[in-house]
């Protein structure tokens, strides 16, 4: 058979090793050692102030890369049959934490929130699987369906999307749902929604936001509002009490200086400075108190990679499932961190979300691996599809 | 690449990128922005911002601890300690255990602890209440047992006052805690507008609520070791501090006044025992908690955040209030110490205290105490006696402007002629009488004010020898020269200007004749100071006043400067100005002769008998009889011992002639038997010396000063009617019998009438007050 291109691109007509040589060779690696860095940052923040739980975290982290070592192993079409499974096992488990008979034993309420399922060696959170669920699933249905040139074309999905959101916020934990937000936008507008339909909606959410502010949100919430514009445009009126929290973080990430300092007194500004959750929400305080600019350089280029590497596996994939399953990740974990050290540089307001692969917590990490074998497991595979851009008419 | 020849293709370099292609790089590029964003932050907060944020978290790895100093003593001449700190523990209840909010707090624990904390998470929160409440009578229980049974033990309190004293604390802690948070909210809205977060206010504790708060004062070592055994048990309940309490060892003396040598009117051989409360309270004054205008003169936490350890701190810090406390502030008060702890380490940077240096004071405070006894009314020489009123030729009493037992203000200074040291300054009222009248009493009788410093009088005749040695110095006085009293200074006006022995309404139509000055001095002829005024004029007599003191401020060291709010409308809120007081300048008059209003020979005068606008201090009085009493050499007085250095001098240059005058007029009038101030008139027409005192020689001057009107209810009707008095004065100087004088003496007493029979036994009195405490010994020159 003659060699050389084909419709279908590169891999055709190549040899057996040609082809496993460039399988190996793909972006997804710059995911991988984005995430395995990441994780290791991770580990060396929370050890700063919380020795015993970096051990754990490492646990967590063996568990979490073995996951994703399983999927992606996982071929993409059979993700693509498991998807609609996924959506209805998370839409069950979310339904199941709420429902108020269940026994204290399988669903704890902490922080005023049920959201975790306790499996005795460490509790899983049914959103974290719902995100997993919520890609696929949209992945697969503008597959299917073709770009969504019209509002109809995007009812199932935004159903399905405000559904699952509506899930999340009754626990309550509006951080994890406000990230469905932005990875349903990059998912359809890689998809080909008409770019009208993405203005109509923002600038709907900007008309709303107000509505939303004094309607919707609870008063805790609405003063969290208040304490973040007033600590953006330098107000400190709320720096000792509802503003507590992300004027701490502020100032400790400020007291790094450029290369930080040593553990020692890294432990100490975090401890006597009582910043809350330092090794879960605020873990890039500790990180930049820790390691200076330089570290937290270093953490925005890792996550940095990690996008790129998304968005390279989703602009060489010739198939819409995989091009839009790579989009929806990337799109959820860099939406993730830019909320997570949003609220932590005094940008945005406190919100519970942690920031992916390197907050404590073994649910995320898990959820945060998994995600990251399934871009490689896109990645190592050839891709499949026509010669022309999946989505265009 | 492998390739054949007409199979193979060009590769599609050259095709366009497709919309979802080009929409995923878009995305792609818009995270890389987001992503600059971030990072532009956190250079700005850990590169420009970096050195505020480092400061603002460093703060919280220390802990700083301040050391009180001790405040400096105040001593008299003789070191006796009139204020002082003494060491001494205080026992305090903390605020929760007071208010409930520790039994409840710990009844929460036990609760939690009894259900379990999972358990407890699924609480309702009035399932967790009614936890609460089954264990919080324990508590209470314990509270009563062990903290509150051993307050009432040692306190020796009741039950119902330790419960007064609780709720006063409460009572002042939630006034303080809603002033706290005003003055929170008010700052908020100065600072933010109307927009200011002030709901988050009511949620703060007050730094009251805080605290612990005194409940045993004073408590021995071992009561204090007994508490700090409860605190250890049971945590967060009591607190025992260590303390200094300022003791003023004077506040009370227990006195016994010898009446033997009182005129025979009040004469008794029984000594009356005396309670003296304040002995000296206007010269040492009192502390107080500061006020803003403290903080501003200097404030412990600068703009910039350095700090001042002799700075204020408002709300914590005491100051002196009044007296020497608040002139010698800046001595006594010291340093504080710091201790500051690195959390981490545990090591501790400390500076030590400072502690305040004692001042001592001028005063003898045995005649200190013996002068305020002498001026309490129920001695009986400070009120009004029929016997300074007199009666008539059939021995009827005469009436009056003020009724007899009408009790009497006033005040008496003793100086120390060589040095200028005020060994005595005594007022009357005391502030500690102060304390225990109504408003009303205070309005009237001014029990704050400092009479010898601050209380103005027109100085009346006491200050003829002033005006004879100006009259002297600048040449209208010849030596010896006599001037004839014809009873009224004009000619032709026998109803103004006259002396006080020319009354033709009375039927009294004497003279004096031509007096000498010393003549004219001892029988205090007006006539013959009319006439040296209207020779001086009044440019020339206030000149010489000015230089003898009046007009200015002593500047003897209990002057101190205070702002005052202005009143009046022109006066915006919260105006202030800056007002000095603790000493009075007295006033002379100005602008005479010069201007629209040319003063007439009318009030010049009047002027060389000490009327018109003229007004002194009792110190100013003893001040300028020791100028002459040192010959026309003006020391500054002082109530503050000097520690060295030499007190300055000034000659004013009055002639030796002058004085040489003056001493034989003011000898005579208390040692000749036509003196103003040498005896008085018992009923029976006898004549009593005021001034037979062995040892001494004394050299004086009565005054009887017209005073203000007083308005007063004489006759009980209910209405004030308007009662025309004059003030008492006794000015002189006395020394031992080796002539030279020593000390000066001025002794008023306000609307009491007749200087000689109302000032002037007091000022025998201190003269043997003097003599008993041994200043006329051979070698006692300035002062024991």
């Amino acid at each position: 058979m003659p060699t050389g291109y084909t419709a279908t691109g590169l891999y055709s007509g190549t040899s057996a090793r040609t082809r496993l040589s460039l399988r190996l060779a793909t972006p997804a690696w710059l995911c991988v050692g984005a995430a395995a860095a990441l994780s290791a940052i991770g580990i060396s923040a929370i050890g700063t102030t919380r020795p015993e739980l970096a051990a754990r975290q490492g646990l967590f982290l063996m568990v979490g890369v073995a996951a994703a070592c399983i999927v992606a192993l996982v071929p993409p079409r059979m993700l693509r049959t498991l998807s609609w499974f996924i959506l209805a096992l998370s839409v069950v488990l979310l339904v199941f934490v709420l429902l108020p008979f269940v026994p204290k034993s399988l669903v704890t309420p902490r922080n005023g929130a049920r959201a975790w399922i306790n499996l005795g060696a460490a509790d899983f959170q049914p959103s974290e699987l719902a995100k997993i669920a919520f890609i696929l699933c949209s992945a697969q249905w503008f597959a299917l369906q073709g770009p969504p040139r019209t509002l109809a074309a995007l009812a199932f999905p935004a159903g399905l999307a405000a559904a699952i959101v509506g899930l999340i916020v009754l626990e309550p934990d509006l951080g994890s749902a406000l990230l469905f937000g932005p990875t349903f936008l990059a998912i359809t507008v890689v998809a080909g929604i008409r770019m009208r339909f993405v203005w109509m909606a923002i600038i709907a959410a900007a008309i709303l936001a107000p509505v939303a502010y004094l309607g919707v949100l609870r008063p805790y919430q609405r003063a969290r509002i208040d304490a973040i514009t007033a600590q953006i445009r330098g107000d400190d009126r709320y720096e000792s009490s509802i503003g507590f929290q992300g004027w701490r973080a502020m100032r400790l990430v400020g007291a790094g200086g450029l290369f930080g300092t040593d553990r020692d007194r890294a432990r100490a500004l975090v401890s006597f400075n009582k910043l809350p959750e330092e090794h879960n929400d605020m873990i890039f305080a500790v990180i930049a108190c820790r390691f200076g600019l330089a570290g937290a350089s270093i953490v925005l280029a890792c996550h940095g990679l990690f996008a790129a590497g998304a968005v390279l596996l989703a602009a060489m994939a010739r198939d819409g499932f995989t091009r839009l399953v790579a989009v929806g990740i990337g799109a959820l974990l860099f939406a993730q961190m830019t909320v997570n050290i949003g609220m932590t540089i005094g940008l945005l307001p406190i919100t519970g979300v942690t920031l992916p692969f390197t907050s404590y917590g073994g649910s995320s990490l898990l959820s945060c691996w998994i995600l990251t074998g399934i871009l490689f497991g896109i990645g190592i595979r050839p891709p499949t599809g026509g010669e022309k851009d999946p989505f265009d008419a | 690449m492998p390739s054949s020849g007409t199979d193979r293709r060009a590769p599609s370099r050259g095709r366009a990128i497709g919309v979802s292609t080009r929409r995923t790089l878009w995305l792609g590029l818009l995270g890389v922005g987001l992503l600059a964003v971030l990072f532009l932050q956190v250079v700005r907060l850990s590169v420009a911002e970096h050195a505020t944020h480092l400061q603002n978290v460093e703060r919280f790895l220390r802990e700083t601890r301040w050391l009180p100093a001790a405040r400096g003593a105040i001593r008299d001449r003789n070191g006796k300690a009139l204020a002082e700190d003494r060491a001494s523990w205080d026992v305090l209840l903390q605020y929760d255990a007071i208010d409930g909010s520790w039994a409840r707090a710990r009844a929460r624990r036990a609760a939690l602890e009894a259900v379990g904390r999972a358990a407890w998470r699924e609480l309702s929160p009035e399932a967790r209440d009614a936890e609460i409440d089954r264990h919080e009578a324990n508590f209470a229980q314990m509270l009563e047992e062990r903290v509150l049974a051993p307050i009432m033990a040692e306190g020796a309190m009741g039950r119902e006052e330790l419960e007064a004293r609780l709720s006063a604390i409460m009572t002042r802690v939630e006034r303080q805690a809603v002033g706290y948070r005003e003055n929170r909210k008010d700052a908020l809205r100065r600072k933010y507008g109307g927009d200011a977060p002030i709901e988050v206010i009511e949620r703060e504790r007050a730094p009251s609520q805080l605290d612990a708060h005194v409940i045993l004062e004073g408590v021995s070592p071992e009561v204090a070791f007994a508490f700090q055994q409860v605190e250890l048990e049971l945590p967060g309940t009591v607190a025992v501090e260590p303390t200094t309490r300022r003791v003023r060892p004077y506040d009370l003396v227990r006195a016994t006044v010898d009446r033997s040598a009182f005129p025979t009117p009040a004469r008794s051989s029984r000594p009356i025992e005396l309670e003296l409360e304040g002995v000296a309270d206007h010269i040492v004054g009192y502390m107080r908690h500061v006020y803003a205008e403290d903080v501003a003169m200097r404030p412990f936490r600068a703009a910039d955040g350095s700090e001042d350890l002799k700075g204020y701190r408002e709300g914590r810090d005491l100051v002196g209030s009044r007296g020497a406390e608040r002139t010698a502030e800046a001595v006594l008060r010291g340093s504080r110490g710091k201790v500051t702890k690195d959390l981490r380490s545990g090591e501790e940077l400390r500076i030590e205290p400072e502690h305040g240096l004692d001042v001592t004071l001028t005063i003898d405070i045995d005649l200190q105490a013996r002068l305020h006894a002498l001026l309490m009314p129920e001695v009986g020489l400070a009120r009004v006696e029929q016997y300074q009123i007199g009666w008539d030729k059939e021995g009827r009493p005469k009436s009056g402007p003020l009724p007899v037992g009408t009790e009497l203000k006033g005040a008496a200074v003793v100086l120390d002629i060589a040095t200028g040291e005020i060994l005595a300054a005594v007022s009357s009222p005391t502030l500690a009488d102060g304390r225990g009248m109504s408003r009303d009493d205070r309005v009237r009788e001014l029990p704050s004010m400092f009479r010898p410093f601050e209380g103005v009088y027109p100085p009346g005749s006491i200050l003829k020898p002033l005006v004879l040695c100006a009259a002297a110095a600048e040449g209208v006085l010849a030596p010896d020269e006599r001037i004839e009293c014809r009873g009224h200074f004009f000619p032709d006006r026998d109803d103004m200007l006259r002396c006080h022995v020319f009354r033709p309404l009375e039927g009294r139509t004497a003279t004096h004749g031509p007096l000498d000055g010393p003549g004219a001095l001892a029988r205090s002829c007006n006539i013959f100071f009319y006439t040296l005024a209207d020779r001086l004029g009044e440019t020339r007599i206030v000149s010489w006043l000015s230089r003898f003191g009046l007009g200015a401020r002593p500047d003897a060291g209990l002057s101190y400067v205070r702002s005052e709010r202005v009143a009046g409308e022109s006066a915006g809120d919260g105006a202030t100005r800056s007002v000095v007081v603790g000493e009075a300048a007295g006033s002379v008059p100005s602008g005479g002769g010069t201007g629209a209003v040319r003063r007439d020979r009318v009030s010049d005068a009047l002027l060389g008998i000490g009327q018109g606008p003229l007004t002194w201090t009792p110190l100013h009085a003893a001040q300028a009889y020791a100028t002459i009493a040192r010959r026309g050499k003006v020391v500054p007085p002082t109530i503050f011992r000097l520690l060295v250095g030499e007190r300055p001098t000034v000659d004013l240059g009055v002639p030796g002639w002058a004085i040489d005058e003056c001493f034989a007029g003011l000898r005579d009038a208390v040692d000749a038997g036509f003196g103003s101030g040498h005896h008085i008139t018992l009923r029976d027409g006898t004549r009593e010396e005021l001034f037979a005192i062995p040892g001494v020689r004394v050299w004086g001057k009565t005054g009887t000063a017209t005073a203000p009107p007083l308005r007063r209810d004489i006759d009980g009707d209910g209405a004030d009617e308007r009662v025309q008095t004059d003030h008492a004065w006794f000015v002189g100087f006395v020394g031992g019998e080796d002539g030279a004088p020593r000390y000066s003496i001025a002794v008023i007493l306000e609307n009491g009438g007749s200087g000689g029979k109302v000032a002037g036994p007091i000022a025998a009195e201190t003269i043997r007050a003097l003599a008993e405490l041994g200043y006329f010994a051979p070698n006692t020159g300035g002062g024991r």
